[in-house]
């Protein structure tokens, strides 16, 4: 839509027209401030996550895991880029010289800060997942989400009914987000993460 | 020929007071644009041409790629 646009303009003799063809889902998946009433992941993630990189001691992670009070413990890279999470049962047994790096676990599911918040929260309540970690389109961090953070302020639909099971006019209006080019996926391969 | 740009380039522009538009619909532009954007529908834009400052550069986005 936004090159016919931008040719448009251009024809109408306006100049220099410059097509952002990635569009508003990248910009709000790169977690950038935006305008308007949606309620987007980024919104209710959590930012102040411990984090360590791989060489870190596994001590050391364990001990700031239980200073922020939540986890896991997320494994970053140079880059800020998300490398995977230690949890403090895998810090807590490790032994005395362990790193980061050797207990965390790989393949950590992540999600965008541009996903709906409601829409995400009811997902991970229908797969039983507490938290996921909200990463940039970029794979660098952005923190943790965790669906009871806005179950009081969205009033989601009751957790006794699914949403498959509600006729159209109940389940309400999908939101823009996921009408198009949705940068999140299901709660398939989702580990459910432990308290 | 427009000229294709991403997030650095826009923000650059936008700094140097380029105008930035959205052309989705109104519902989807009230449900989140950038900061600062207009919204001139691609349906309604030859008619809204005039709202926009011919001297000032501009750049258009949509939803994503598709």
């Amino acid at each position: 839509m936004s090159p016919r646009a931008a040719w448009r303009l251009e024809a109408a003799g306006f100049g220099p027209v410059y097509d952002y063809a990635a569009g508003k889902m990248d910009w709000l998946a790169a977690d950038l401030p935006f305008q308007g009433t949606a309620k987007l992941a980024g919104t209710f993630t959590r930012r102040g996550v411990a984090t360590v990189e791989e060489p870190t001691p596994a001590a050391e992670a364990l001990r700031l895991l239980e200073a922020q009070g939540f986890g896991p413990a997320l494994v970053l890279n140079q880059a800020g880029v998300v490398m995977g999470a230690a949890y403090r049962d895998a810090l807590a047994s490790a032994p005395e010289q362990a790193t980061s790096g050797s207990v965390m676990r790989f393949g950590v599911s992540t999600v965008r800060p541009s996903e709906d918040a409601a829409a995400l929260a009811h997902r991970m309540g229908d797969a039983e997942v507490t938290r996921v970690v909200v990463t940039r389109s970029d794979g660098t961090l952005v923190g943790l989400f965790f669906p009871a953070d806005v179950i009081s302020e969205l009033n989601p639909r009751p957790r006794q009914t699914r949403p498959d099971d509600l006729p159209a006019s109940k389940v309400g209006r999908e939101p823009p987000s996921m009408r198009a080019g949705r940068c999140g996926g299901g709660m398939a391969g989702m580990t459910r993460l432990r308290p | 020929m427009p000229t294709g740009i991403g997030r650095d380039e826009l923000r650059a522009l936008t700094a140097q007071e380029a105008q930035l538009v959205e052309v989705l619909p109104a519902d989807e532009y009230g449900w989140a644009h950038l900061p600062g954007a207009v919204n001139h529908p691609l349906k309604e834009l030859d008619a809204r041409t005039r709202q926009l400052d011919r001297s000032r550069p501009v750049i258009v986005y949509c939803h994503d790629w598709y």
